[in-house]
C-alpha cells in the first residue's frame, strides 16, 4: 500500500472520541422522552398476541365497514309495490319466488284446475 | 458474557437501570467505531445517541445468547452508513443545484499535505467502499468480522476492499 496512506491510517487509529461522563444521562433522558410518547394501546397487549389481535381487529372493522357502507338490497321496491296490486296470485307466485304451495294449490294457481 | 446476557434480559423487560448500564458499558465502543467515520465530536455524539435509541427500540430482536457487542457494532455501522449516504446526497445536491461561488478566489487555496490528500481521497469514496476499507485498515477487523458487521458475504467484502484500494490509489495518483 501507498506509504502515505499507511501513515494516514496509522494516524487515524489514534483519533478516537470518548464519551463524556454525562453521556449516559443524556441518552436515558431521550429514551424516557420517546417511551413516554409511545405508550399506546399496543403496550397493554403482550407482543406475542399482537398479530392475532391486529388481524381480529382488522376483520371486525372490515365487517362493520361492509355493514355500514354497503347498500342493502330492498326487499320490495316502489315498482314492485305498484305492480303487485295489479297482478293475480298466480303471477305473484311466479315473479316473487314465494314459498312453494302444496301441489293442488299450485295447479290451481297456475290455472290447471282438475275440475276443469 | 453472562453479565451481558442478564443485562439484556432485564433491558428487554424495560428496566431503565439495565438500559443505563448497557449505555455505560458499550458507549466507548460505539464512540470508537463512529469516530472512524466522522471527524467532529458533535457528529459522533449525535450518532452515538441515535445508535442507543435504535438499540432500545429494537431490543426485542436481540437474542441474549448471541454476541451482543457484534450486534451493536452492526447497528452502529449501519447508522454511520445511512448518515454518510445522506451527507453524500446533500453534497451532490448542493454541487448540482446550490448557489455558485460569488467570485473566483484571488489566491489559490493552499495545497493539502499528504495526510490531507489521503483524507480527501478517502472522503470522496462511496460509503459502500469506504466503510469496509476503514474497518479493515483502521479498526483492524478481519474480512469475516467485516462481513458479519456489514451483513455481506466475505467475497463481497473482498471485492469492495479491492475496489476501494484501487480507487484510492487512482485518486491519489491524480493529485
Amino acid at each position: 500500500m501507498n506509504p502515505s496512506l499507511k501513515n494516514f491510517f496509522n494516524e487515524e487509529k489514534k483519533r478516537i472520541f470518548t464519551p463524556d461522563p454525562f453521556f449516559h444521562t443524556r441518552v436515558m433522558a431521550r429514551v424516557k422522552q420517546i417511551q413516554a410518547g409511545e405508550s399506546e394501546i399496543w403496550d397493554f397487549i403482550p407482543a406475542s398476541t399482537r398479530p392475532v389481535f391486529g388481524l381480529a381487529l382488522m376483520l371486525m372493522l372490515a365487517f362493520l365497514a361492509v355493514q355500514t357502507l354497503a347498500p342493502e338490497m330492498p326487499e320490495r321496491g316502489f315498482i314492485d309495490a305498484v305492480l303487485e296490486s295489479e297482478s293475480s296470485p298466480g303471477e305473484v307466485f311466479l315473479y316473487t319466488g314465494a314459498d312453494v304451495p302444496a301441489d293442488d294449490e299450485l295447479l290451481q294457481l297456475l290455472g290447471f284446475d282438475e275440475t276443469r | 458474557m453472562e453479565f451481558d446476557r442478564e443485562l439484556i434480559v432485564r433491558a428487554q423487560s424495560g428496566d431503565p437501570l439495565a438500559q443505563e448500564a448497557i449505555v455505560k458499558q458499550f458507549s466507548s465502543m460505539v464512540f470508537r467505531l463512529i469516530s472512524r467515520f466522522f471527524r467532529s465530536r458533535e457528529d459522533v455524539e449525535d450518532l452515538a445517541q441515535d445508535v442507543f435509541l435504535k438499540l432500545f427500540t429494537r431490543i426485542d430482536q436481540v437474542r441474549p445468547d448471541e454476541n451482543f457487542s457484534g450486534w451493536l457494532a452492526r447497528v452502529t455501522v449501519n447508522t454511520c452508513y445511512d448518515e454518510l449516504r445522506k451527507t453524500r446526497r446533500r453534497k451532490t445536491a448542493m454541487e448540482t443545484y446550490g448557489p455558485q461561488p460569488f467570485s473566483e478566489p484571488s489566491v489559490a487555496p493552499a495545497e493539502p499535505d499528504s495526510f490531507g490528500k489521503a483524507r480527501l481521497a478517502l472522503q470522496s469514496l462511496d460509503p459502500k467502499l469506504r466503510i469496509p476499507l476503514i474497518l479493515k485498515e483502521v479498526e483492524e477487523m478481519s474480512v469475516e468480522q467485516i462481513a458479519r458487521t456489514m451483513g455481506l458475504t466475505q467475497t463481497n467484502v473482498k471485492v469492495r476492499l479491492f475496489r476501494a484500494r484501487k480507487k484510492l490509489i487512482g485518486i491519489l495518483g491524480q493529485r
